[in-house]
């Protein structure tokens, strides 16, 4: 059984731009978001790689998370593209959940919720994307 | 109160404390196991196709750029542990190419100025007698004392100027250097065609290139191992030949698909062990390719990194995006399992 690995530095910077492009619809938006985030939490790190909190990075994406409008026309092929559909903070919190890179407790921490609401929210965003538990 | 948490179990997190507990909980029952299964196989589409989404080997660059602008020296030298990829922002791999052309310049730059910008050379202390006693044809004491001086001056500034046997030596150590070098670059450029080259492997290369078309969604959701999917590949199209080296059979596949490639059946797996990776197998003869069973070589694609062996009648080719030296550490650590 695959266990949750301890992400290096490249998959904070892949999985942050993977959440940006989701929220914002666009590769451009993500990736200049992507750039300031880092460079912010960089510089806030004394610029050392390895004192840069990683998490942080996804809490200051989900400050920001209502400045992404759902667009009409994402850049955005299927799966994704539903996913960028979905409204806050379901959108969110089922994309950082997908993207396996951090482990639920420290995803409720960064949506300033519980484990029990974050179960709901990623069950409601299910939901909505068409998949019916039975 | 663990069956509530049932929306976020899943394989990657069953470890995680209250998540573990949910598992059990759920593990009991058989409707809410069917329920997880269900659930397990939907998020795996959404896992796909996120991972589909990266940014590229440049934006990455791009990025490790930003921070080298953004940090002193200092930072840049620093040891970075954290991860291999933004490690190397400071200290670029050599590249073998310039080695050659670096020697000569490093000769021309130390050797040459010194050639075009020779010393004044001191007239001879016989000269400055000479002059001493034209200008003074009555020389005093003094006068006799400060010729001696400036005599003793020119000597020892003669002793410290680099005697023009160094210099020789200098140059023929640095052509020296530069001809060991241009000759190891040879050696490394035949040892790399010996160990990497093998026939085919621009289809290889072109195969590759395939997956950038790839968002995710054209795999089916297959959750089992490598070594498990040979049935499913039959029945897709008659792959009898289909086959998996032995340090990839136990990785865990996420997808599979069936793909044509100038007309060719390629069977294609998603899958994720400590990273995710695309896999390809075809027969070798429908695409011209030929290397050695067991032998392993690896072929750059402009976005992906592949690497190629045969293993029975089948070709494999494992690929993900990143750069050479990741594909040779990613082969390293599964050749040790």
């Amino acid at each position: 059984m695959p266990g949750l690995n301890a992400p290096t530095a490249y998959d904070y910077v892949q999985a942050l731009y993977r959440l940006l492009a989701v929220q914002s619809g666009s590769s451009s938006t993500a990736e200049s978001a992507m750039k300031e985030i880092f460079i912010q939490a960089f510089e806030e790190a004394d610029k050392q790689l390895e004192r840069l909190d990683f998490d942080g990075l996804f809490r200051t994406a989900f400050r920001s998370r209502d400045s992404y409008p759902r667009k009409a026309e994402p850049e955005l092929n299927g799966w994704a593209r539903k996913l960028h559909q979905l409204p806050e903070p379901e959108r969110f919190s089922i994309t950082l959940f997908c993207l396996e890179i951090l482990p639920p407790a420290t995803i409720a921490e960064i949506t300033e919720t519980t484990l029990d609401t974050l179960a709901d929210r990623v069950a409601k965003a299910r939901r909505e994307l068409n998949f019916n538990l039975s | 109160m663990s069956e509530r948490l049932l929306p976020l179990v899943r394989p990657i997190y069953e470890t995680q404390g209250e998540i573990a507990d949910a598992k059990r909980v759920i593990s009991e029952s058989p409707d809410l196991r069917s329920q997880l299964e269900h659930q397990t196989q939907f998020d795996d589409q959404l896992v796909t196709a996120l991972q589909t989404i990266a940014l590229s080997d440049r934006q990455i660059e791009q990025l490790e750029n930003l921070l080298v602008d953004n940090s002193g020296t200092e930072s840049v030298e620093a040891p970075l542990p954290i991860d291999p990829i933004i490690q190397p922002v400071g200290v670029p791999p050599p590249a073998p190419g310039p080695i050659p052309l670096v020697v000569p310049a490093a000769v021309a730059a130390t050797v040459v100025p010194e050639i075009l910008t020779p010393h004044e050379p001191p007239p001879p202390p016989s000269e400055i007698k000479e002059e001493a006693k034209t200008e003074q044809p009555a020389a005093s004491a003094e006068a006799k004392e400060a010729n001696a001086k400036a005599a003793e001056e020119t000597e020892e500034e003669e002793k410290e100027e680099e005697p023009p046997r160094a210099r020789t030596v200098t140059i023929m150590a640095a052509v020296g250097i530069g001809i060991i070098a241009t000759i190891a670059l040879v050696a490394y450029m035949v040892w790399d065609q010996m160990t990497n080259g093998f026939s085919g492997r621009d289809q290889v290369a072109e195969l590759l290139e395939t997956a950038n078309t790839l968002n995710g969604d054209e795999f089916e959701p297959v959750n089992t191992t490598t070594a498990n999917v040979k049935d499913w590949f039959f029945l897709k199209s008659d792959m009898h030949w289909f086959a998996v080296p032995k340090e990839f059979a136990d990785t865990p596949t996420l997808g599979c698909r069936l793909s044509k490639f100038k007309g060719v059946d390629i069977g294609e797996i998603l899958a994720k062990d400590e990273r995710e990776v695309l896999m390809f197998f075809f027969h070798p003869a429908d695409l011209g390719v030929k290397i050695k069973k067991g032998k392993w070589a690896i072929v750059d694609g402009e976005t992906w990194e592949g690497a190629v062996t045969a293993v029975e009648d089948c070709c494999f080719v494992v690929a993900f995006k990143g750069k050479h030296s990741d594909m040779q550490e990613y082969l390293s650590k599964k050749r040790k399992k």
